[in-house]
C-alpha cells in the first residue's frame, strides 16, 4: 500500500493494480485477464450490477480499468470527501466478487468485448499490425506472443469455472498494490483503508513461472494485407525490460530517434527524402522482455521496401555519426518534462507509484526517475544503441494496401 | 464501529474548491495577460488563444486555418524549419499549434528553467511566422495525403460526412482540415494573409498556468509589447440553418467489421440561456457511462463497446450527435433502438434517480477539471474564447441543479425531433442495406 498525500487541490486518486496480466492467460485462453477486467466492473456482493459506474460518476469522480501483458489496473480520480466511496467500490471487488457473477454478465461482456476488438482493432487501419509483430517475434507458449485484447475464438472458450479459478488465483490482496494519491490525511487514510481492506483474507499467493526469454525474432518480413490506402512499416526490437537499469537510456534512444521534428528519422524521412508521413519510436515499460518500436507511414507512392531501406540507412549512419550531447540534452529534458506532465495529476502518479511498486517491487523509483532521466550520458546511448537496433533479432511487419475489394452492394445512388 | 457494506459509505465534508482566479492586465497593445502561478512542480504551460479557428473562413476555404496552424511553426523569425526543431527540441519544449472551430492556439508546454527562451520561441511562431513556400508545399501535401487517408478510418468518414449533412455549406459542414479541393486551392498567401488578418494583439489572450517567475509579466512585455495589429472581427458565423433532411444516409465501406453509426442534429451555442438543461438531457441520452444509450446497446444487448451522445457548443450552435460502432449484423437494429433512445426522450421527463445522477456527475466533478496547469489555462482560455463571466464555473452547479425533469424533456422536444435528424452508417452496404431499408429510405453516397 502507497499513500502519497498531497494538499492542493481537493481530489484523490485510487488505484488498484493486480500482477496479473495477458502474460499470465493459458494456452486458448487470450484476452481472458482482459474480459476479466470488466467483469469486475459488473457488481459484487454489497454492489448492484450497473452501480459501480453510477456511484463514481454521481459522486463527480471518474474511473476506469486497463488490461497489459503484465498487470491490470483499476483506478478512480474523485472529489477528497469521497474517498470512502472508492475505496468501498475496489474492497468489494476485491473481497466480495465471486457471489456477485453469472452466467448473464459473461456473456453480455464476452460480446462487448468482442466489439471492443472489431472496434478497436479489426476495423481501424493498421489495428492488427502490433498483435502480428507479437506473434512472429515470440516463439510459441511465450506470454508475450498474443495481445491483451485477445483473440475472437479463444473469447468464446471462457467458463464461469475459469472466471473462479482466476479470480482465486490471482486476485488476492498479496498479489495487489493500492495507491493513493491527493487530499488526504495519512493516518487517517490509513485507517480508512485498513477498515474496507482489512479482513480481506489472503489469496492463493500464485506462483508464476520464470522470466520468459527475449524475443528471438523474425528472419521473413511479414507482410499484412489491410485495408489501408498507404504502407506502413512495424519494426520491433528486444530492448531493456522496466525494471533493467538501462531503460532510461533505451527510452533516450527512441527519443534521438523519433522524439520530435528535429529528431534523426523525422528530419530524414519526413523531411528530406519526403518518403514517410510520420515516424514514431518508443520503448513499453515491460516486466520480462523490453520492446522498442519504430514505426513510419509511407507516403503515397512511397513502397513498404523504400520506407523500410530509407528507416535502415538512417538507423545505419548510427554507427558512423553516433549520438551528439545536444541530441542527449534535448532528449533528457523532453522526458522530464513528459514525466513530470505524468506526475502532475494525483490519477497519473498513483498510476505511476503502483506500476514502479509492481514491476520494479520499488515505487520510490517515481522519486528517483526524474534524477535518473537527467544522469543519462551520451556514451551510454553510444553504447546501449548498437545492441539494441540489431538487425538480426528484430521483427518486421510490413503493413500494406489490400486489393480493392468488391463491394457486394446494389449499384449505388451517388451523391454530388 | 463494525463495518456496514450493504451500502455505500456516506461522503465526507467537501473542502470547499477554489476556482484558480488569474492575474489578469492588458499590455499597451491591448494584448491580455492571464496568469495563475502555481509553483508545485518545475514546470509550466503558455498558450496564446487567437480568433483564428476554422469558423473564420469561408467554405472555399476550409482547411485554411488548420493549414495555417501546420505551417507557423516550420520557419520564423528567419530560423528555418530545421532551426526551429533543433531549438525547441534542445529546449525540451513542446510548441503545439491546435485548431478548433471556435479558435487557434499556440501552446507550449516547458521545464521553467527554459520558459524565457520557450517564450521566444512562441513570439517566433505566432508573431513573426514567414511561411517559407517550400513548407506550404510540403505542409500541403502532407496535409492532402493525410486527408486522402481519412477514408481509411471509418470514424473519420463519419464524421466528415455527417458534418456536411447537418451544415453544408456553414463553416462548421467540414472538418477543421478542410477537404482536397479547397486545400488544394490556398495559396502561400491566403496562409499569410489569414495570419495578418487574425492574429493581432487587439484580440489575443496570453494565458499561462504553472511555475513562473515573479518578473512573468516583464517576460511577456519584452516579446509581446512591441506587437501591433488591427481591430479584428471576432463575430461567431451565424447560426446555422438545418438542411433538408435526406433520410437515412450510408456510405459503403466493403468489408467492414462493424457499421459506424451517427444520429445528429443541431444543439446550442457554448453560453445559450438553455446551455445547463441541455447539459443534463445530454448525460442522460448518452454522456455518461450509465446513460440510456449505453446500458441499452452495450449492457443490455452487447452489440458495441460504446454508445454515446456529445453536444459540441462552440460560438453558434454545433452538432448534437449519437453514435456507436456496432457488429454488423444488428446495424439495422441498432439505429432503430438509439431513435426509440431518442423518442423516449421526448415522451416523458427522466427519473428523479437519472436527474440525480446527471446532476452529480456534472456539478460535483468541478474539483477534477481544475487539477493539472493544463486544465486551468484551458479553462482560462475557454473563458476568452466563448466570453463568459469570471464567476461561471462557481455559479455552474447551481445553474445545473435548477434544471427540472420537464426542462430536460422540453430539450429533447426541441433538439431531437426524430424526424429532423439525420441518421448516417459507414459499412459494410451488402450486408446492412436490408435492415436499414426497413427503416426508411436510405441514399447511398460515397465518402468525401
Amino acid at each position: 500500500m502507497i499513500l502519497q498525500p498531497d494538499r492542493s487541490s481537493p481530489v484523490v486518486a485510487v488505484h488498484v493494480m493486480y500482477h496479473v496480466g495477458s502474460k499470465d492467460e493459458r494456452p486458448g485462453g487470450t484476452g481472458f485477464a482482459h474480459l476479466f477486467e470488466h467483469l469486475l466492473f459488473q457488481g459484487s456482493e454489497h454492489v448492484e450490477e450497473a452501480e459501480h459506474f453510477r456511484l463514481i460518476q454521481e459522486a463527480g469522480g471518474t474511473l476506469n480499468g486497463s488490461t497489459w501483458f503484465d498487470r491490470t489496473n483499476y483506478f478512480e480520480t474523485m472529489p477528497s470527501h469521497q474517498l470512502d466511496l472508492a475505496l468501498w467500490l475496489e474492497a468489494d471487488r476485491m473481497g466480495w466478487f465471486l457471489p456477485s457473477i453469472t452466467q448473464g454478465k459473461l456473456d453480455n461482456q464476452r460480446d462487448v468485448v468482442k466489439n471492443e476488438r472489431l472496434q478497436s482493432y479489426e476495423n481501424r487501419p493498421y489495428g492488427l499490425a502490433t498483435e502480428t509483430a507479437l506473434h512472429h517475434a515470440f516463439p510459441a507458449g511465450h506470454p508475450y506472443r498474443h495481445p491483451t485484447i485477445g483473440y475472437m475464438e479463444d473469447l468464446d472458450r471462457a467458463t464461469l469455472d475459469d472466471v473462479r479459478r482466476f479470480f482465486r488465483t490471482w486476485y488476492g490482496p498479496e498479489n495487489a498494490v493500492l495507491a493513493v494519491c491527493g487530499d488526504f490525511d495519512a493516518e487517517d487514510a490509513l485507517r480508512r483503508v485498513d477498515r474496507f481492506f482489512g479482513e480481506i483474507p489472503r489469496g492463493d499467493s500464485p506462483v508464476r513461472s520464470a522470466m520468459a526469454q527475449p524475443a528471438g525474432g523474425a528472419p521473413e518480413v511479414v507482410r499484412l494485407e489491410d485495408s489501408v490506402s498507404v504502407p506502413r512499416v512495424y519494426m520491433m526490437y528486444p530492448a531493456p525490460s522496466f525494471r533493467s537499469d538501462d531503460y532510461e537510456t533505451s527510452a533516450l534512444i527512441a527519443s534521438v530517434l523519433a522524439g520530435g521534428r528535429s529528431s534523426r528519422l523525422y528530419q530524414e524521412l519526413v523531411y528530406e527524402r519526403r518518403i514517410a508521413a510520420d515516424v514514431h519510436a518508443f520503448v513499453w515499460p515491460l516486466e520480462d522482455v523490453g520492446m522498442m518500436w519504430v514505426v513510419a507511414t509511407a507516403r503515397p507512392g512511397v513502397s513498404a521496401e523504400a520506407l523500410r531501406a530509407g528507416l535502415d540507412e538512417t538507423l545505419g549512419r548510427l554507427a558512423d555519426r553516433p549520438v551528439t550531447d545536444e541530441e542527449v540534452s534535448g532528449a533528457r529534458r523532453r522526458a522530464r518534462r513528459q514525466l513530470l506532465l505524468q506526475l502532475e495529476s494525483v490519477g497519473g502518479r498513483a498510476g505511476a507509484l503502483a506500476l514502479a511498486a509492481v514491476v520494479r517491487g520499488d515505487p520510490e523509483y517515481v522519486n528517483d526517475a526524474f534524477d535518473r532521466y537527467g544522469a543519462v550520458q551520451t556514451t551510454e546511448l553510444r553504447d546501449l544503441a548498437p545492441r539494441i537496433l540489431v538487425e538480426e533479432r528484430r521483427t518486421v511487419v510490413d503493413v500494406v494496401p489490400l486489393a480493392p475489394r468488391e463491394s457486394s452492394k446494389p449499384s449505388p445512388e451517388v451523391l454530388p | 464501529m463494525s463495518l456496514d457494506r450493504s451500502r455505500a459509505p456516506e461522503a465526507g465534508v467537501a473542502r470547499g474548491l477554489q476556482i484558480p482566479r488569474p492575474e489578469r492586465h492588458r499590455l499597451p497593445n491591448e494584448m491580455m495577460v492571464a496568469a495563475v502561478r502555481r509553483p508545485r512542480l518545475p514546470e509550466a504551460t503558455v498558450s496564446l488563444v487567437l480568433p483564428a479557428g476554422a469558423d473564420s473562413t469561408g467554405p472555399n476555404q476550409s482547411g485554411l486555418a488548420s493549414l495555417v496552424a501546420k505551417v507557423l511553426p516550420e520557419g520564423a523569425s528567419g530560423k528555418s524549419s530545421r532551426e526551429m526543431a533543433t531549438w525547441l527540441d534542445g529546449l525540451g519544449v513542446h510548441l503545439g499549434v491546435a485548431v478548433g472551430y471556435d479558435s487557434m492556439i499556440v501552446r507550449l508546454h516547458t521545464l521553467s528553467g527554459q520558459l524565457a527562451p520557450a517564450l521566444d520561441a512562441l513570439a517566433a511562431v505566432a508573431l513573426e511566422p514567414d511561411f517559407p513556400p517550400d513548407e506550404v508545399e510540403r505542409c500541403r501535401s502532407e496535409r492532402l495525403d493525410a486527408i486522402r487517408r481519412l477514408k481509411d478510418e471509418p470514424a473519420d468518414v463519419a464524421a466528415d460526412v455527417l458534418a456536411e449533412l447537418l451544415f453544408a455549406d456553414h463553416p462548421y459542414g467540414r472538418l477543421t482540415r478542410g477537404r482536397e479541393d479547397t486545400v488544394e486551392s490556398l495559396a502561400r498567401e491566403d496562409l499569410a494573409g489569414f495570419h495578418a488578418h487574425r492574429f493581432s494583439p487587439r484580440a489575443a489572450t496570453l494565458v499561462a498556468c504553472g511555475d513562473l517567475p515573479e518578473d512573468f509579466s516583464d517576460l511577456v512585455a519584452a516579446r509581446f509589447g512591441d506587437w501591433w495589429g488591427e481591430a479584428v472581427d471576432t463575430e461567431p458565423p451565424a447560426p446555422a440553418r438545418r438542411v433538408a433532411n435526406p433520410g437515412i444516409v450510408l456510405v459503403d465501406r466493403p468489408g467492414s467489421a462493424q457499421s459506424e453509426i451517427r444520429i445528429g442534429g443541431i444543439g446550442l451555442r457554448r453560453g445559450d440561456p438553455d446551455e445547463p438543461g441541455g447539459r443534463v438531457a445530454n448525460a442522460i441520452l448518452g454522456g455518461l457511462f450509465n446513460s440510456r444509450l449505453n446500458m441499452n446497446l452495450r449492457e443490455d444487448k452487447g452489440w458495441t463497446y460504446g454508445a454515446r451522445s456529445t453536444m459540441s457548443m462552440r460560438r453558434s450552435p454545433g452538432p448534437l450527435s449519437l453514435r456507436a460502432a456496432v457488429e454488423t449484423a444488428v446495424t439495422g437494429a441498432a439505429v432503430q433502438e438509439m431513435l426509440r433512445e431518442v423518442r423516449a426522450m421526448r415522451e416523458s421527463p427522466p427519473t428523479a434517480g437519472e436527474m440525480r445522477t446527471a446532476s452529480g456527475a456534472l456539478t460535483r466533478s468541478l474539483p477534477l477539471r481544475f487539477e493539472t496547469n493544463a486544465q486551468i489555462a484551458g479553462t482560462i482560455a475557454e473563458q476568452a474564447i466563448y466570453g463568459l463571466p469570471d464567476d461561471y464555473w462557481d455559479t455552474f452547479p447551481s445553474r445545473i441543479e435548477q434544471v427540472s425533469a420537464g426542462e430536460v424533456q422540453d430539450m429533447a422536444l426541441r433538439l431531437l425531433d426524430p424526424d429532423d435528424l439525420a441518421v448516417l452508417v459507414v459499412g459494410d452496404a451488402g450486408a446492412v442495406l436490408p435492415g436499414l431499408e426497413q427503416l426508411g429510405p436510405v441514399l447511398l453516397r460515397d465518402a468525401p
